[in-house]
């Protein structure tokens, strides 16, 4: 099997294997949802603050999304055996944490940067703002991944999960948080916003690169 | 070349260097901070532009400097833990942690006293104090990652990842006054060219920075030579040392 094969094979698994379990997906989403309808009705119905502050609440209310999910990365393949497997089966091991990543992302990420429309009716969001914010989106969504994939490996084996995990991720996303929030700020005020844009898909991608080595160290730890 | 080194890879040998390097080295601490603070405290002119409140540079600079360098250090102890799988590094790592945060913390909470008289706020959303601010979230997830496993090897080995990974963000922290021009000020001692401080303030300053410096390696001995002890309580060595302590 070439490495393409092996990828995509284990990409394929995944899918297959979250089409069976597909309750668990609308549970972010739904999070996602509930954290926006919180915040016009804590700071009060006023069109102009709440056009202001939807970027910011978007980017918040996906961080915390990806977070609840984010156990759930391996915790499963964990439990049954799978990622033991994978790891004995000879291939290289980093090309399933990769799929896994990218499986992840498209499962769970992708639909909270889609569902941030929901931005533009219930916070009055701009819809050309709401496009440069998708996009941020979608490449802080990435990055998120890939960091929380190097916290999830970690924490199988601990006893205190999820307060560890955002202790851990929430940090290293700082960073993209605030070229996001330049990118979105320019986009607003109708400044091209390509510099911080820049920044933070170099930061994706750096993330993306470099996470899963980290991811499958981690794991390797886990299991030893 | 590093033959000399080798022995040390042994607990009960690095036990006694350890020692040996807090019993020489703390005393040069305290007399550099000593001298450096009364100097700085007590001495040094009053500047024209700042008064009397620009004297916390004398600890505000040095906790900044080794917050980033005890960070550095940790990530290389963590690296080489991983790639040698030296034990006794892991144990290295968890005995920076908790110094570096409180350095860090140091060094945010003078600068918040600073803030405050010249930029008329405590705190501002601004690269240097961000980046200073995630530096010391990330000692304690280092510190939070080693005791959130039961068993202390793997949680060693995860903090060493951690370690390694937020090692991304000392760079960012050095160069943000370059990179984004916000409220912080550009860096107080220049290393190449012409100091721009009078001489005057910059020994004291320099002195307290050398202070800062034994400090740091004072205490991660003395806190790796506690972690060797307990971490090897059921070896021989630990019992031998601790019956001759009882004599």
């Amino acid at each position: 099997m070439s490495y393409f094969q092996y990828f995509s094979h284990s990409l394929k698994r995944d899918f297959q294997v979250a089409a069976t379990q597909k309750h668990e997906f609308g549970l972010p989403l739904i999070f996602f949802v509930l954290v926006v309808v919180l915040v016009p009705l804590s700071i009060g119905p006023e069109a102009n603050l709440l056009s202001r502050i939807a970027p910011a609440i978007g980017w918040i209310a996906v961080i915390l999304s990806i977070l609840i999910a984010l156990p759930r990365m391996f915790s499963e393949e964990f439990d049954n055996g799978w990622l033991e497997q994978v790891f004995i089966s000879g291939h290289p091991s980093i090309l399933s944490v990769l799929s896994r990543v990218l499986s992840f992302w498209l499962l769970y990420g992708l639909p909270l940067v889609l569902a941030s429309i929901l931005l533009v009716p219930f916070l009055q969001l701009a819809l050309s703002t709401w496009w440069v914010l998708a996009q941020t989106l979608v490449l802080g969504s990435l990055l998120m991944t890939a960091l929380g994939s190097i916290a999830s490996a970690m924490l199988l084996g601990s006893r205190k999960g999820s307060g560890i995990l955002a202790l851990l991720v929430i940090p290293l996303l700082i960073p993209a948080l605030i070229f996001a929030s330049a990118a979105v700020d320019a986009a607003a005020q109708g400044i091209p916003a390509q510099g911080p844009m820049l920044m933070l898909t170099g930061l994706a991608v750096l993330g993306i690169t470099l996470a899963p080595i980290a991811t499958e160290h981690s794991l390797k730890l886990v299991m030893s | 070349m590093f033959k000399w080194l080798h022995p040390y890879a042994k607990p009960e040998k690095a036990y006694e260097l350890s020692n040996r390097i807090y019993f020489w080295v703390m005393p040069f601490a305290a007399l550099c901070l000593i001298i450096g603070s009364i100097w700085g405290l007590v001495f040094a002119p009053t500047d024209y532009q700042q008064g009397e409140s620009y004297r916390l540079i004398f600890f505000h600079v040095p906790a900044a400097i080794w917050s980033m360098g005890a960070y550095t250090s940790m990530g290389i102890a963590g690296f080489c833990a991983l790639v040698w799988q030296i034990r006794t590094l892991e144990l290295a790592v968890i005995a920076i942690a908790p110094i570096g945060a409180v350095f860090t913390a140091l060094a945010l909470a003078t600068g918040a006293i600073w803030g405050k008289p010249m930029w008329g706020t405590w705190w501002v959303w601004d690269a240097r104090l961000t980046s200073e601010l995630i530096l010391l979230f990330l000692y304690i997830g280092v510190f939070a990652l080693y005791f959130s496993f039961d068993d202390r090897r793997t949680g060693g080995k995860a903090a060493c990842i951690l370690a390694v990974v937020g090692i991304v963000n000392v760079p960012i922290i050095h160069y943000s006054v370059e990179w984004w021009n916000t409220l912080h000020q550009g860096a107080t001692i220049s290393k190449f060219e012409k100091p721009s401080m009078p001489a005057e303030m910059l020994w004291p300053l320099l002195i307290n920075i050398l202070g800062f410096f034994l400090l740091f390696t004072a205490l991660t001995s003395y806190r790796f030579a506690t972690e060797l002890v307990k971490s090897e309580a059921h070896r021989k060595w630990v019992l031998k040392l601790v019956r001759q302590m009882a004599k």
